[in-house]
């Protein structure tokens, strides 16, 4: 069950397509996982359809329709992308299922061989990194606790697997942590499983032991 | 702004859309295109391209209208909410050669939507009206900052240096904003 979802500001942003592509990526997830945000995203690219209808006309070359009919003419008919049935051959139930933004990310599913290890029980791997915004996957053995860090600008992080507890509250599958600079964030994995979950990150993590410190130059984040 | 002539346009663009979603179809086409095409090269000039880029992007626009329209669904958003959609990701992919993560619908690990909840009540079409009636009645403030979130493309303090007031008011605007849109949706106000 979802509990903690992300602003409506930045469902609105999202909506919008001002976000830049890490944070569109951990919206995307979400909003695969969460049919009520989903919900508030369709209203605001609602929003965005009256205020393009609003907007002036603005005259098209003479002959742009029959231009773009003829664009269009003779060409197949896009096929539909990777339908259910054909993803199902590939990822058995087993497996830990990535929602469909992150797994072209990724490639596939999680169990690749793309893991690096950041720490003792941490593994991560870097899926995006653009207008200064990362996005990456972390991998945490059960039971571990993250480095403690803080932010020097905003983080948002995305449960897929497993569970971790952060000031004082859980995070489950789908549920969507938002934490900034005020917040000195040790985040445990839950013992039940491996937590798998997606990072963003706007800003290098400040880490708050010498370790994390010594380490911060050489694994780059 | 005011009159009814949008609603009643909006709901004709999704009759037409879902006629192209049967089969190809020049006629239904070419009645979208006349208003959306024009439309599009507004918004793309408003993000700041320039007039024969603008021209570019709105006809590329409307040809993925019509390759991609038997994947249209009514029950899911009416033809502006999804031609919008089309227009955005391809700008964003124009302007800053980025991919666009998006939700997939036959994505198995879909949630799908809870047909009980409360907030399902509301209809695609009955949504969108809500929507432009609440943004006819937004205060200039607040409409200002919804029509800049959407065309500029910028981040909020961006926003906030351009007009020359502190980002905390640009994100109370927003929120006081975001409030009437979800009371228009019948939705919980936070």
């Amino acid at each position: 069950m979802i509990t903690h979802h992300p602003s409506e500001e930045l469902i609105a942003a999202y909506a919008a397509g001002s976000l830049d592509e890490a944070n569109a990526l951990a919206l995307a997830t979400h909003l695969t996982l969460c049919p009520a945000c989903r919900r508030e995203a369709a209203a605001y690219e609602a929003l965005g359809a009256s205020l393009i209808e609003e907007l002036p006309e603005m005259a098209m070359a003479p002959d742009a329709l029959s231009a773009t009919l003829a664009r269009v003419r003779g060409e197949t008919p896009a096929m539909a992308t990777i339908g259910a049935s054909q993803l199902s051959r590939h990822a058995p139930a087993s497996q830990i299922m990535l929602p469909a933004p992150l797994r072209h990310y990724v490639g596939g599913d999680v169990d690749t061989d793309k893991w690096r290890t950041l720490g003792p029980g941490i593994q991560h791997m870097p899926l995006v990194a653009a207008d200064g915004v990362t996005a990456r996957l972390l991998r945490i053995a059960p039971g571990r606790s993250v480095f403690d860090h803080s932010h020097g600008g905003t983080e948002l992080t995305l449960v897929l697997n497993g569970s971790y507890r952060s000031q004082g509250q859980r995070f489950v599958r789908g549920d969507l942590e938002m934490a900034d600079e005020s917040i000195q964030h040790r985040p445990v994995a839950g013992t039940e499983d491996v937590c798998i979950c997606l990072a963003v990150t706007d800003a290098p993590l400040r880490f708050g032991n010498w370790i994390g410190r010594l380490m911060q130059p050489f694994i780059g984040i | 702004m005011s009159d009814l002539k949008p609603a009643t346009g909006s709901e004709r663009m999704t009759q037409l859309l879902s006629v192209m979603k049967a089969a190809p179809d020049e006629v239904a086409f070419a009645e979208l295109f006349r208003f959306y095409a024009p439309r599009l090269k507004s918004y793309m000039r408003k993000l700041g391209a320039a007039e024969d880029i603008a021209e570019e992007l709105a006809q590329e626009a409307m040809a993925m209208v019509w390759r991609k329209a038997h994947l249209f669904d009514s029950d899911k958003a009416g033809a502006g909410t999804w031609i919008f959609a089309i227009a955005r990701n391809l700008r964003i992919d124009a302007f800053r050669r980025q991919k666009r993560p998006e939700v997939e619908l036959d994505d198995p690990t879909l949630m799908p939507d809870d047909p009980l909840s409360p907030e399902a009540e509301l209809d695609y079409g009955q949504q969108a009206r809500a929507v432009r009636a609440a943004l006819a009645t937004l205060p200039s403030e607040q409409a200002t900052i919804v029509h800049l979130s959407f065309f500029e493309d910028k981040p909020h303090a961006e926003i906030a240096e351009q007009l020359g007031i502190p980002l905390g008011t640009v994100k109370s605007r927003m929120r006081l904003a975001f409030q009437r849109f979800r009371k228009a949706l019948g939705e919980p106000v936070s």
